[in-house]
């Protein structure tokens, strides 16, 4: 550690000490793969009291959590009345950053879900942007949703919807409401709840890789070669090129199975997205996977444009289940930990509505047609009998009240009329007329069920454009820095409106203020299961961290800190107006400023080595940093956060960027990696520090040292003193010759002008 | 529609030796000391007997496999039967339009729409309005026995013509007043899948005759099939064909007549609007049941020179005409 500190100190003034800087990139590194530390919710607190009934209004008593998944049994008044689970038991449900998050969820025996109680946490971007309250209170709002049929992410929807997403914080909205939906509807599935007599569904083994999932009996397999293909279509195949490279080729080695059960689809697909696709599915939808390889693919093209897919159908008994895009979900991968998953060319799941018909427990066959183009299609079917332990029974569809059955036997659930919810209307239900059905069929309806991150940037559009010209121009500015910092008033109120901008464009409206958590968390990631998708999912924050890390590379950290964080826009803004008000400003000797420098690395080793312990201590210790209560929560919190925050914006009327300069962990942070910078565009001259120290007093953070250099770690390349190298009415040596070409040129000589010129 | 429609009984132009014989057949029937298990199903399907001839596993293999072999005929029954009210082809017939087609329905669509383009429109899933016609007219008591009047035939030929389907994945559409029968080829397509999918549950060395006849592989002794043809008139000698791993499908204009003089049979020509002049019978053999089906039905229509043109064409299939007088040749 002390060598740590040291390089950071000395290391700008001794050169390159790259060897240094290796070892504690070494260091660094190693911690990061050092075995995580997980932290499971603690044992579940008794369910009595208030926390019963909040969980589950009218609740009398609960039973001790039994069965598989765990739910304790509910008594209310008049007996049995429903469940209470934890999602963590259930699903092993994590949030945003992978770590575990737990709700407890009551659910009635009629569907609905009476309440639920968040009991832990530790999302690192709510815990930046949203309160505890929030939190608890969006999850509270999921009392009364039922899980019986669908429930729709779409705001048009009315019926069963999904309670608003937090704003700021969509993505660990989402991922608590499919935990919450998913275990609900595993709990009901296990306990066969909409059944005519609810029993207790036996318990479906976990599989924990490819060969178990291959071994579960719910999947089934057919290989087909090339030669059987040939000869079922009546062609001849020439025996030497049978026997060429390809010969071990499969034409195709299909895989296909009902994976609804969670201990058969969450290892599949992994447990974000099996809940995301549980928590929208019926009760009695089912997941049917197709995996493939080969030569051959089971989907072809056909279906982007008509939206059937054309190679493929589901068969069971008379019933013929086609296979629509907007039944199709698009796995790019499977979640299994092996080494051994097949390289397969081809994964996709389609959701079987329970109006199908199709009963997962009962033998199916999967038609796989080939060249269904040309006039000779051969059909192969795949037929399995999925074994008992790897089912669950669907469940009947709960009864329509007063809908009378819809004519048509086939039509797929979108061509069924919607029924309107007036109230005792005498609703006559008639199929549409052919010409609606024509209109409505040639318009395959897509239900595009996306990786959360994806959502989050097709819904952010305008944010991304006006950040990327922010960036832009800020780039410009920086490449270009020669030639804009001449005209220095023009440049110095150019900066403050981008400052302006930046605290509250950026910082208020768009959220866009990078955090040491984020550091933490992107490291707490790497140590775990790290994935893209959970920095992809806040775009703002992912371009931001993005084009930090390739502006550090270049210029240092400062671009970051002297331009894009909010709160230090804000710090320089505020000392920008107490400068003009008369606003004392405070130097201070550069032996103590030296001096207290290194608090924000130790304040940022600190916090990272809080994080290897405990990332929710971390989170909380990071509150050191104002940026949460002064930008994402816009003041609104309690007093001594108010005080804190007050009081370093205070101190920073008297020194400019206070926080800034002695106590952020993230410039820290930054400045670490910020050594191997390409550029130093920074221009001195040999009298600087030596005859002149007038950048030194202007420069925003004080990082210039007496002798005139520039201090890379501390600089936020705000330019004001390439402002004053090119002043000739500020900078002494450029004073001297202006005023000898002055003289000069009073005497009358072009030549002297000429010389002046040259020496600009 | 079905009830102004005489009822169709199929008579059987194929007899399968095999199954009738005396000794050969000892493993069959036999409970007697055999190399194999054997096992015969014999029903009523698609509107004739059908027969099922498995052998080689345990008896709950076959019962199975005879279980999956009904389901697909009444899924397939539910998709292309002219009988059923519901099926999606009379859905199709109905609305002009069928949204969301099963997979076997566009296959099924676009393999008839080939065998039109083959056999030069002779061939046309769209006669069914001049069926219609015919069975409207012979239905009524008084019936002109010529036949309908050619303004009527002219009508309904206006809307025949294949072409005029439109067959994509999300949809068929007709063109209006269009309808379909697949009665030329859905035996065949049917018979197919039943065969295709027992040989995907590993049955091999089978027979499945559901009106048309499909063999897969050699019969189970090593020997091919026998299938025996019978002749236009009930006198003639019946030649016998072998196959091995063929399909044979026979249409004949006596199987099901619309008059009692037995003029008009069922075999329409969408040329001229009548009914079928050509061959008595004819009989293919060919890779697959559905092939054969509609191949000899296209056959029986088309003038006798241009079948024997096509029958040139056609690979790897034996055609058999049987004459009026009862003699058959191969052509």
């Amino acid at each position: 550690m002390r060598a740590y500190l040291h390089c950071i100190q000395a290391g700008w003034k001794n050169g390159q000490q790259r060897a240094a800087w290796l070892a504690t990139i070494w260091i660094v590194a190693g911690l990061l793969f050092l075995p995580a530390m997980a932290q499971p919710p603690g044992p579940i607190p008794p369910l009595q009291g208030s926390l019963l009934t909040t969980i589950f209004p009218g609740a009398t008593q609960a039973s001790a959590m039994t069965g598989s998944p765990p739910a304790a049994e509910v008594q209310v008044e008049g007996g049995f009345g429903g469940y209470i689970f934890s999602t963590w038991s259930v699903i092993h449900s994590t949030g945003y950053s992978g770590a575990p998050i737990d709700i407890l969820v009551g659910l009635s025996r009629d569907g609905r879900i009476t309440g639920a109680v968040l009991r832990q946490h530790t999302e690192p971007i709510l815990v930046i942007g949203i309160s505890d309250a929030d939190l608890k209170a969006f999850v509270a709002q999921f009392s009364g949703l039922s899980i019986r049929g669908k429930i729709s992410r779409k705001t048009s929807e009315t019926a069963g919807r999904l309670p608003d997403a937090i704003s700021g914080a969509t993505v660990s909205s989402a991922v608590i409401g499919d935990a919450i939906l998913t275990s609900a509807r595993l709990v009901a599935e296990s306990r066969r709840m909409f059944e005519a007599t609810p029993t207790v569904a036996p318990e479906i083994p976990e599989v924990k890789s490819w060969q178990d999932f291959i071994a579960s009996g719910a999947i089934g397999h057919m290989r087909l070669s090339r030669g059987e293909v040939a000869a079922r279509r009546g062609e001849k195949i020439d025996h030497d090129e049978e026997e060429d490279e390809h010969e071990d080729d499969p034409f195709i080695d299909l895989y296909a199975g009902v994976v609804t059960p969670h201990a058969i689809g969450s290892p599949m697909i992994g447990a974000q997205t099996y809940n995301k696709l549980r928590a929208e599915m019926a009760a009695g939808d089912q997941l049917f996977a197709i995996l493939a390889k080969g030569l051959y693919s089971y989907k072809g093209t056909r279906y982007v444009r008509s939206g059937v897919f054309d190679r493929i159908s589901l068969v069971q008994g008379a019933l013929t289940i086609p296979f629509t895009r907007d039944r199709y979900v698009l796995i790019e991968n499977l979640a299994f930990p092996d080494d051994d998953i097949p390289e397969l060319r081809e994964i996709g799941l389609f959701i079987l509505p329970a109006d199908s018909g199709f009963d997962g427990s009962l033998p199916w066959r999967l038609d796989l047609r080939v060249d269904a183009d040309d006039a000779n299609p051969v059909v192969f079917s795949l037929a399995h009998t999925p074994q008992a332990s790897s089912v669950i029974k669907p469940a009947p569809e709960p009864a329509p009240e007063a809908a009378p059955k819809s004519a048509p036997v086939q039509t797929t659930p979108t061509l069924q009329p919607k029924i309107s919810s007036q109230p005792q209307a005498q609703i006559t239900i008639q199929p549409p007329p052919p010409a609606q059905l024509q209109a409505e069929a040639q318009l395959p309806t897509t239900i595009s069920i996306e990786p959360l991150w994806k959502r989050a940037w097709t819904t952010s559009v305008p944010e991304i454009i006006f950040l990327t010209l922010m960036l832009t121009t800020l780039t410009g500015i920086l490449l270009f820095q020669d030639f804009i910092v001449r005209k220095t008033h023009a440049y110095l109120i150019a900066r403050n409106i981008f400052l302006a901008v930046t605290l509250i464009w950026l910082g208020y409206i768009a959220g866009g203020q990078l955090s040491v958590v984020n550091v933490l968390t992107f490291v707490h990631a790497m140590r775990q299961d790290f994935r893209w998708e959970y920095f992809l999912v806040s775009p703002i924050i992912f371009i931001l961290w993005g084009y930090v890390a390739v502006a550090m590379l270049f210029w240092g950290r400062g671009v970051y800190c002297g331009w894009l964080c909010p709160f230090g826009a804000m710090q320089e803004l505020l000392n920008e107006v107490a400068r003009r008000l008369k606003v004392p400003q405070i130097r201070v000797p550069f032996g103590l400023h030296e001096r207290l420098w290194p608090i924000k690395y130790v304040i940022f080793l600190g916090l990272f080595a809080i994080s290897l312990y405990s990332m929710e201590l971390a989170v909380i210790a990071s509150e050191v940093e104002p940026f949460k209560t002064a930008i994402v929560l816009k003041f609104v919190r309690g007093w001594p956060f108010l005080f804190y925050v007050v009081a370093i914006l205070v101190a920073g009327l008297f020194i400019e960027r206070f926080f800034c300069r002695y106590f952020c962990p993230l410039g820290a942070a930054l400045a670490i990696p910020s050594r191997l910078h390409m550029f130093d565009w920074l221009k001195r001259r040999r009298q600087c520090g030596t005859e002149c120290s007038i950048c030194a007093q202007h420069c925003t953070v004080q990082a210039v040292h007496p002798n005139g250099a520039i201090n890379p770690n501390e600089c936020v390349q705000c330019l004001k003193c390439q402002t004053l190298y090119y002043d000739d009415h500020t900078c002494p040596p450029l004073i001297a010759s202006r005023k000898r070409a002055e003289k000069l040129r009073a005497s009358g000589s072009l030549i002297a002008e000429k010389l002046s010129e040259g020496k600009k | 529609m079905s009830t102004s429609m005489p009822s169709l009984t199929r008579r059987r132009m194929l007899t399968i030796i095999a199954a009738t014989g005396a000794t050969s057949l000892l493993p069959w029937t036999g409970r007697a000391a055999t190399a194999y298990e054997a096992t015969e199903w014999r029903g009523y399907a698609l509107g004739a007997d059908a027969r099922l001839l498995l052998h080689g596993r345990s008896k709950a293999e076959a019962e199975r496999a005879i279980a999956v072999s009904m389901a697909e005929i009444e899924r397939l029954e539910n998709e292309f039967s002219l009988y059923r009210a519901n099926s999606s082809l009379c859905r199709l017939n109905r609305d002009g339009m069928l949204p969301r087609p099963s997979a076997d329905m566009t296959a099924l669509l676009r393999l008839a729409c080939r065998f039109g383009d083959l056999s030069h429109g002779a061939f046309d899933i769209s006669v069914q309005p001049l069926w219609q016609l015919y069975a409207a007219h012979f239905a009524l008591s008084n019936a002109n026995p010529a036949g309908p009047s050619e303004d009527k035939i002219k009508e309904a030929l206006s809307r025949v013509d294949y072409r005029r389907i439109r067959v994509d994945d999300n949809a068929i559409r007709l063109a209006p007043g269009m309808a379909l029968t697949l009665n030329g080829i859905a035996q065949g397509y049917i018979t197919d899948r039943v065969a295709d999918i027992l040989r995907d549950q590993g049955w091999s060395h089978i027979l499945v005759d559901l009106g048309e006849t499909r063999a897969l592989d050699s019969h189970p002794s090593g020997r091919p099939w026998r299938i025996g043809l019978k002749g236009g008139a009930s006198t003639a000698a019946a030649p016998t064909l072998d196959i091995a791993d063929r399909a044979v499908a026979t249409s004949a204009r006596r199987s099901f007549v619309f008059d009692a003089a037995g003029h008009h049979c069922h075999l329409l020509d969408p040329a001229s609007g009548h009914t079928a002049q050509g061959f008595a019978s004819v009989t293919v053999v060919a890779r697959r049941a559905a092939d054969a089906d509609a191949l000899s039905t296209a056959l029986s229509i088309m003038p006798r020179a241009h079948a024997a043109s096509l029958a040139q064409r056609l690979q790897d299939s034996e055609i058999w005409v049987g004459a009026d007088d009862g003699g058959i040749a191969q052509l």
